[in-house]
């Protein structure tokens, strides 16, 4: 791991402005991503990991969101970035790839020119666009790439608009891909291998990667870091090896003992995450978690040091070795997640 | 796309003839009898009602009427009016151009004003100038064409005395001014309808996923909105537009009434009210013709901007 | 958040001015149709010839009109005949337009080819032009125009109708109810009626308002009630003449209209509201940045 993040979010807060209230979707959340790694950011629905990932290229709606904290890009602070030069950053340093690929393309234009128009936004000569346009479908795996590039979205299948996307985010050659559930949206079988291209764009362009996934298995099988989110905040954060065979949340433990195995029953995590418009006193598991203690329903616990890199938000000592025997040191199994459409 | 513009054009022909059937059947349901309208009250001998019955085809079958009918009006003929007995098709085509002029006025106003007002809304979504807007709305489709042409009327007899709206035109500038009040008081119905309409259709653009994903590529808000919203957005637009014209033409009928035009409106008014039912017939397939017409060209025209419909 | 807060808030985003403001409206509006005959001060077609075009005073609130009638009990009379017109018309598109809307979305096939056909051919028609039609027919009056336009507005209810039951067709519960054996009735009128109807509900709240508009222009051009019978429409065309000269004649009506189809339409949206979220208005800035103050100070206190 070098010295110098590339990227790091410093108490980030994101309230949200929602018709039923306020939501306070963000809430204190301390990240850093180094150059060329990948990073999985995991967490049950809601629990503020899209939220993140957007206010890092600010995406949100900007009327209806109020950041606090900072996000520094190589020094520069992208929250109190004038929107003409966040702009630049998006697409360019920063580039992003959304859940549905089917809806993510304008869909009364040709997929080859909203590609080219990516290249054209980041200083490419329209001839140049067209070049690189080809090439780029080529190389994350569209053939033929000059017949699908005059094809419509609907005229793709999920997969291939996924691949187009990512060819689309490569345009403007970023430093940090954020893949926002890339794979949800797709077949078992063709979310292998969005996967696996995204492992090989990542090792062949040196960019960094955060993967956010609500699927332990893919981040075990693709990432080398891993933070999981809970409430709007970072429960624990290292290793993915270490995070895995040695998880020191609870919150962790309950999440990694959830996912199907082969020979073992799923556990579901009793009750349902916190209402992020109410406020939270103390630790936001404490309500399901089955450690809790009068202490963590009113004081809120410190961030602590594991070794490694790896630390964790949580009063108690838990012994070590919480993943069932299932997983080997290899990884995580295959997850059996059913086909979506 | 052939397949698709087929289907149209068939259904286009089909609904044609069954409003043809459909007029001409309620107007045959009718307790009033014809011969009483043509005489206008008069008594008259057995032999002239006798006359009148033939001139008029009327002693001929229902099935035989409708061909006589159908057929005339495939080569311009629409009958003979029973109150003025003069060429249905000279009447409405003296007549034609007042209504026409209104509605194609109107629609240039409406079109031009409601779709920038559309998008603005739509792009300041909750803020004070949507607000504003709302409310404009709001009134514009509650205030009826009709009154909107009172309000004028009693405007400009109180601050612009001089400002002529009334009689006859002997030049196109004379005619444009005539029309311009009725074209404008007709426009702000559309205006409101269409601006709704525009505004919901930016509105979902701006919230889509393709939306976001192009702000991620790094592409300014107003670059996509005229790049790729825009487009989008037009579709529910011009489905309308038939739609549209449709209410238009009935529309004008109301504003020439108020402001005493001499389009088919009044020449419809008077026939309804006095059962002159070739005029009605005319008039009212004449509308139904303009409005599929429209409509129909308007669906292919969606076909051509859709890529999705195109590959039907 | 529970559900009792949740109610309590989704009660609260419903109740806005602007909706309770043109819930009173309706409600004055509603009260004086049906109890004009007790509130009107005088007959409202009692002609008086030595009192014409009198301005507002103790005798006559609103003052009278060009034949000396009483201005404030024609409007009443007025607001009689059009909103319980209008909503006669409502009623007759529901009775056919809902029915026919949910045969053809829940059977398919033949049913909804001929019901579909039927709409597109009443739908050739645009606007008022089908009314005038059977006004030519069956002669001018309230009763005619009334049906005319209950007709009209049935092929739009359907086409809704049609869709919405063809996307609850297709839910969990209607596929649990067809799989228990219950009868295709059944499964349309107590499985996924129920579930659409508040939808139908605005809509015909909505239609209420188009109806208004649509009844007083059909007076307007002395083809709806057959005078003396006071409507706004009616008395918007009677007004209209004297524009110049006595405005409040034709204004009184047309207020009127005006007022009536924006809380009509203020109303219904808000009943939308209330059923999807999303279209509800946003906190102002301040209260939200209030919120997140009020919150986080909590957190901050241990208990």
């Amino acid at each position: 791991m070098s010295a110098e993040p590339l990227l790091s979010v410093r108490g980030l807060h994101a309230d949200l402005m929602s018709p039923y209230g306020a939501v306070r979707a963000v809430r204190g959340v301390d990240l850093e991503l180094f150059p060329g790694e990948i990073v999985g950011l995991v967490g049950e629905s809601g629990c503020g990991k899209t939220i993140t990932a957007k206010s890092i290229i600010r995406l949100n709606n900007e009327e209806t969101t109020f950041y606090r904290g900072e996000i520094l890009l190589g020094g520069t602070d992208l929250l109190t970035l004038p929107e003409k030069e966040m702009t630049r950053v998006r697409g360019g340093r920063v580039a992003m790839i959304f859940q549905d690929p089917m809806t993510a393309l304008d869909p009364l234009k040709r997929v080859g020119r909203q590609i080219e128009e990516t290249f054209m936004l980041h200083g490419a000569a329209e001839a140049e666009a067209r070049a690189g346009t080809l090439a780029l479908l080529a190389e994350v795996g569209i053939h033929p790439a000059e017949e699908r590039a005059r094809s419509y979205p609907f005229e793709m299948s999920g997969g291939q608009l996924q691949r187009a996307l990512i060819a689309c985010a490569l345009a403007g050659s970023p430093q940090l891909l954020i893949a926002d559930e890339p794979t949800t949206a797709l077949d078992v079988t063709v979310q292998a291998q969005i996967l696996r291209l995204l492992r090989d764009l990542q090792r062949r362009t040196a960019m960094t990667v955060l993967l956010i996934t609500h699927d332990f298995g893919i981040v075990a099988e693709t990432c080398e870091r891993v933070a999981v989110m809970y409430a709007g905040r970072i429960a624990e954060i290292g290793p993915v090896r270490s995070v895995f065979h040695n998880a020191r949340h609870p919150y962790t433990r309950d999440l990694i003992r959830s996912i199907p195995t082969p020979d073992g029953r799923p556990e579901a995590i009793p009750g349902a995450p916190p209402d992020l418009r109410a406020s939270l006193t103390g630790c936001a598991y404490a309500p399901r978690c089955r450690h809790a203690e009068g202490r963590c329903r009113t004081e809120q616990p410190p961030m602590r040091e594991a070794g490694g890199g790896h630390r964790f938000a949580c009063f108690f000592e838990l012994a070590a070795s919480a993943a069932p025997a299932a997983f080997t040191a290899s990884g995580m199994p295959e997850k059996g997640k059913e086909a979506q459409r | 796309m052939r397949s698709y513009a087929l289907n149209k054009v068939l259904q286009y022909i089909f609904v044609l003839i069954a409003t043809s059937v459909i007029i001409f059947v309620l107007v045959r349901l009718s307790p009033t009898d014809p011969v009483a309208v043509i005489l206008g009250g008069k008594q008259s001998s057995a032999e002239t009602v006798a006359n009148i019955r033939q001139e008029f085809h009327l002693d001929r079958s229902p099935v035989e009427q409708y061909g006589i009918w159908a057929s005339g009006m495939l080569r311009g003929d629409f009958g003979t009016s029973y109150q003025y007995r003069q060429p249905v098709s000279d009447m409405i085509a003296q007549r034609m151009p007042v209504t026409l002029g209104i509605v194609i006025l109107a629609m240039v106003i409406g079109v031009a004003v409601s779709i920038p007002l559309g998008i603005f809304s739509a792009v300041k979504r909750h803020k004070w100038q949507e607000g504003i807007l709302s409310i404009v709305f709001l009134i514009l489709v509650a205030c009826p064409p009709f009154l909107t042409s009172i309000l004028m009327i009693w405007f400009l007899s109180v601050h612009a005395p001089g400002f002529s709206f009334v009689g006859s035109a002997t030049t196109f500038g004379e005619f444009l001014q005539r029309i311009s009040l009725p074209a404008l008081a007709l426009s702000f119905s559309l205006i409101a309808f269409f601006s709704r309409v525009m505004k919901a259709g930016m509105t979902e653009e701006l919230q889509s996923d393709y939306f976001m994903a192009a702000r991620a590529r790094g592409m300014g808000r107003n670059a996509i909105i005229w790049k790729h919203c825009f487009r989008n957005a037009i579709i529910p637009v011009v489905t309308i537009t038939g739609l549209e014209v449709g209410i238009l033409l009935v529309g004008s009928v109301l504003v020439e009434t108020v402001f005493s035009l001499q389009g088919i409106g009044s020449i419809l008014i008077s026939a309804v009210q006095g059962s002159d039912y070739p005029v009605v017939q005319g008039i009212t397939m004449l509308i139904v013709f303009i409005f599929l017409t429209i409509s129909t060209i308007l669906d292919i025209v969606y076909g051509l901007i859709d890529p999705r419909v195109r590959a039907l | 958040m529970n559900d009792r807060e949740l109610r309590k808030e989704q009660m609260r985003s419903f109740f806005t001015a602007p909706v309770i403001a043109s819930g009173v409206i309706l409600l004055l509006i509603l009260v004086c149709s049906v109890l004009a005959p007790l509130l009107a001060p005088y007959d409202p077609n009692a002609v008086d010839l030595p009192n014409t075009l009198s301005p507002p005073s103790p005798a006559h609130w609103l003052g009278t009109d060009a034949t000396g009638r009483d201005m404030l009990s024609r409007l009443l009379f007025g607001s009689r005949t059009t909103i319980l017109s209008a909503v006669c018309i409502v009623a007759i598109s529901a009775v056919i337009g809902i029915p026919l809307g949910l045969l053809s979305g829940f059977f398919g096939r033949w049913a909804d080819k001929i019901i579909s056909r039927a709409c597109d051919v009443l739908l050739s028609f645009p606007s008022l032009l089908l009314a005038f039609v059977l006004v030519a027919v069956f002669g001018r009056g309230i009763t005619t125009v009334v049906i005319a336009l209950g007709i009209l507005y049935v092929p739009m209810l359907t086409k809704l109708t049609r869709s919405m039951t063809l996307v609850e067709e297709n839910k969990v519960y209607v596929e649990a109810a067809t799989s228990i054996g219950f009868s295709s009735g059944h499964i349309m009128l107590k499985e996924i009626l129920p579930n659409i109807l508040s939808t139908l509900v605005v809509q015909m709240m909505l239609d209420i308002g188009y109806a208004v508009l649509d009844l007083s222009a059909m007076s307007f051009l002395g083809l709806g009630v057959t005078p003396p019978t006071a409507d706004w429409g009616a008395m918007l065309e009677e007004g209209r003449i004297l524009i110049a000269a006595y405005p409040a004649l034709a204004l009184a009506p047309g207020l009127m209209i005006v007022v009536t189809v924006v809380a009509v339409n203020v109303f219904g949206d808000g009943i939308n509201a209330f059923l999807n979220p999303s279209q509800r208005k946003l906190p102002s800035r301040r209260r939200f940045l209030r919120m997140v103050w009020r919150q986080e100070s909590l957190e901050r206190i241990p208990l």
